[in-house]
């Protein structure tokens, strides 16, 4: 990973560019570190978040913490995280109007396991782009 | 959720050329690259990741736009803009939602928001957004008040924007709400309301009144010619484009484009209204470059737009962007006396046009305008003072004047006044044959009419409909034979 301009940007116009690319990109060369680290702690804090509201049954906790992953993961580009993330959301609002705000959330089971793999992959390529930035 | 941090990040400059933009954002990563992105842009930016340093930097700093997350993590978004919003209306705040809270963001317009950005925010539709705030930011806006809420109020006069009814009282006071803002206004109305006097109301409140206000009507221009005349074209791009065109976007920039009739508009050309709702840019057919332009943009359809968008003739993001301000144009019927205000109004209007000494509408004309349901609305009644006055000399206006269209408009009118005529005869019995024969030609006709009215209830345009006559011929029969 680089930003724009870098050595590894040899045919940028050739190839679409990858979306952390262009995230860089967007921020510029002096703020593009910063950025994948702090986005990388965000993911962190989102996961561990996550996985706090599902074993509590905190459907609102939920639905706050997969409201800031539809943000995160729209901003890297990861589509898939991102509708993902989505469905959380919609299934704890789904949740609480249902059941109240606290709640088993065993229905969200599968979104969240694969909410939580698709968040480990996202702060793997996250960092490695991070480390492809530093000087 | 990303612990927010302490206290605001980054301080403006103390003597900042130009007002600041207060970024809110609680995602620290988010907060990084907004703050970079506009910093590159040459705006100075002061970053805080909570309501209550929000206020207390917007308080204490010289900022024009508010760039401002929803979701807080000690307050909800909406209040604190509303809160911002009562200490300086004049600032400009655009809100930001993830992806699938449209919903919110909508809200937020309509509660004073100047524009909304979806996350992940787009580079260019991020600028694009600062840059259409700004320019309304840093006009003089909150010495122009006052003065451009008196125009408004003028403007409603002098365009014939006419109506103390109560219901009117509130359209006012919302469009004067709502003008101030750069939010979309979709305007909603049966034919003959006044729809497009609406946009201009909204266009001369607003901080954009000294700017151009272009009117198009999308059902009125064939579709193949409609995207040229919206976002111009170039010469030669296509047969009979003799010379470059600039379109209606362009000649709107700086004012507002009211778009009429806009659930006609083809869905190809929805999707360029959307880009170019997202972009502020217009590429004209056969150029290559965009163009960026500063629009208002206000639109308007007699129909009902959740139906078109049901029915997949109108896009339902396109539907969710213009959507923002809803203003309900309400129909003649439902406006109380103001119809004799609008009567008036124009009459002193077109006999001060035809140079004739009209002096108003008597009493059984304001009767019958007060019953009748207009189904043309103003435009209805326009008219038809118009027919008077070109076809009359002057005076006051009797039922006599009245133009031979004013009929058969519903079964409901009452009678503007008892018949007179028929009140001095007593009550008709079954007519006979017999009974009639030997009579005069106009008598006959006087029992027939009065036996009808009396079967019909005394309905004016129910007998008159029996009588296969216009109500107004029977108004004046009634009329004449009360003069008599």
């Amino acid at each position: 990973m680089r930003p724009a301009g870098g050595p590894m940007m040899a045919a940028p116009d050739v190839q679409p560019l990858d979306p952390l690319m262009q995230l860089a990109r967007m921020a510029g060369p002096e703020t593009a570190g910063e950025l994948f680290r702090q986005l990388a702690a965000d993911l962190e804090t989102t996961r561990t978040g996550l996985a706090q509201a599902a074993a509590a049954g905190d459907l609102v906790a939920l639905g706050r913490h997969a409201h800031v992953l539809m943000a995160l993961a729209g901003t890297a580009g990861d589509g898939a995280l991102r509708d993902l993330a989505q469905g959380l959301s919609a299934g704890a609002q789904a949740g609480v109007r249902a059941a109240g705000p606290v709640a088993p959330a065993a229905e969200l089971g599968p979104l969240m396991a694969k909410a939580e793999s698709g968040i480990a992959g996202l702060i793997d390529r996250v960092r490695d782009g991070a480390q492809g930035l530093a000087p | 959720m990303t612990p927010p941090a302490k206290g605001p990040q980054h301080k403006v400059a103390p003597h900042a050329p130009r007002p600041a933009i207060l970024l809110v954002e609680d995602t620290l990563s988010l907060q990084v690259l907004y703050r970079s992105v506009l910093r590159k842009a040459g705006h100075e930016v002061v970053s805080v990741s909570t309501a209550s340093d929000a206020l207390e930097s917007f308080a204490q700093s010289r900022i024009g736009v508010v760039l401002l997350d929803l979701v807080l993590p000690d307050r909800d978004g909406l209040s604190l803009m509303q809160d911002m919003l009562a200490l300086r209306p004049e600032t400009a705040v655009i809100v930001m939602t993830a992806h699938g809270s449209v919903n919110r963001a909508v809200a937020a317009m309509r509660a004073g928001a100047h524009e909304f950005l979806v996350k992940p925010l787009d580079e260019a539709r991020l600028m694009a957004a600062i840059a259409n705030v700004s320019s309304t930011e840093t006009a003089p806006r909150v010495a122009a008040a006052p003065a451009t809420s008196r125009s408004a109020v003028d403007s409603m006069t002098v365009s014939g924007f006419i109506g103390s009814s109560g219901v009117m009282q509130r359209l006012h006071q919302k469009i004067r709400s709502v003008a101030r803002s750069m939010a979309t206004v979709f305007i909603m109305g049966e034919s003959g309301t006044g729809k497009e006097l609406c946009a201009l109301a909204v266009h001369a409140a607003s901080p954009r009144a000294a700017g151009p206000f272009i009117a198009l009507n999308c059902g009125a221009i064939p579709q193949d010619l409609l995207e040229s005349e919206v976002f111009g074209h170039m010469k030669g791009s296509f047969t009979g484009a003799i010379s470059d065109k600039p379109g209606a976007a362009a000649a709107a920039d700086g004012g507002t484009l009211f778009l009429d009739e806009i659930c006609e508009m083809a869905p190809a050309l929805q999707t360029k209204l959307l880009r170019f709702l997202q972009t502020s840019t217009v590429v004209p057919v056969g150029a290559t470059k965009p163009r960026k332009v500063n629009v208002r943009i206000i639109c308007a359809t007699n129909r009902d737009p959740l139906e078109a968008v049901r029915r997949g003739e109108f896009r339902e993001d396109l539907y969710y962007r213009l959507f923002v301000v809803p203003l309900h144009m309400p129909p003649l019927r439902e406006r109380g006396e103001d119809v004799l205000e609008i009567a008036e109004t124009a009459l002193a209007r077109f006999a001060r046009e035809e140079g004739k000494p009209f002096t108003g509408l008597d009493g059984p004309v304001k009767a019958l305008f007060r019953a009748l349901p207009w189904p043309g609305n103003v435009r209805q009644v326009l008219n038809v003072i118009r027919n008077i006055v070109v076809l009359n000399e002057g005076g006051l206006v009797t039922l006599s004047m009245l133009p031979d269209t004013l009929d058969r408009q519903t079964d409901t009118v009452a009678p503007p006044r008892a018949p007179s005529g028929a009140a001095a005869v007593a009550a008709p019995q079954a007519l006979a044959l017999d009974d009639l024969v030997g009579r005069a030609l106009a008598e006959i006709e006087r029992r027939v009419i009065e036996a009808t009215l009396e079967r019909q209830g005394g309905s004016v345009p129910r007998a008159a409909r029996v009588l296969e006559i216009s109500p107004s011929t029977l108004y004046r029969k009634i009329e004449g034979w009360a003069k008599s």
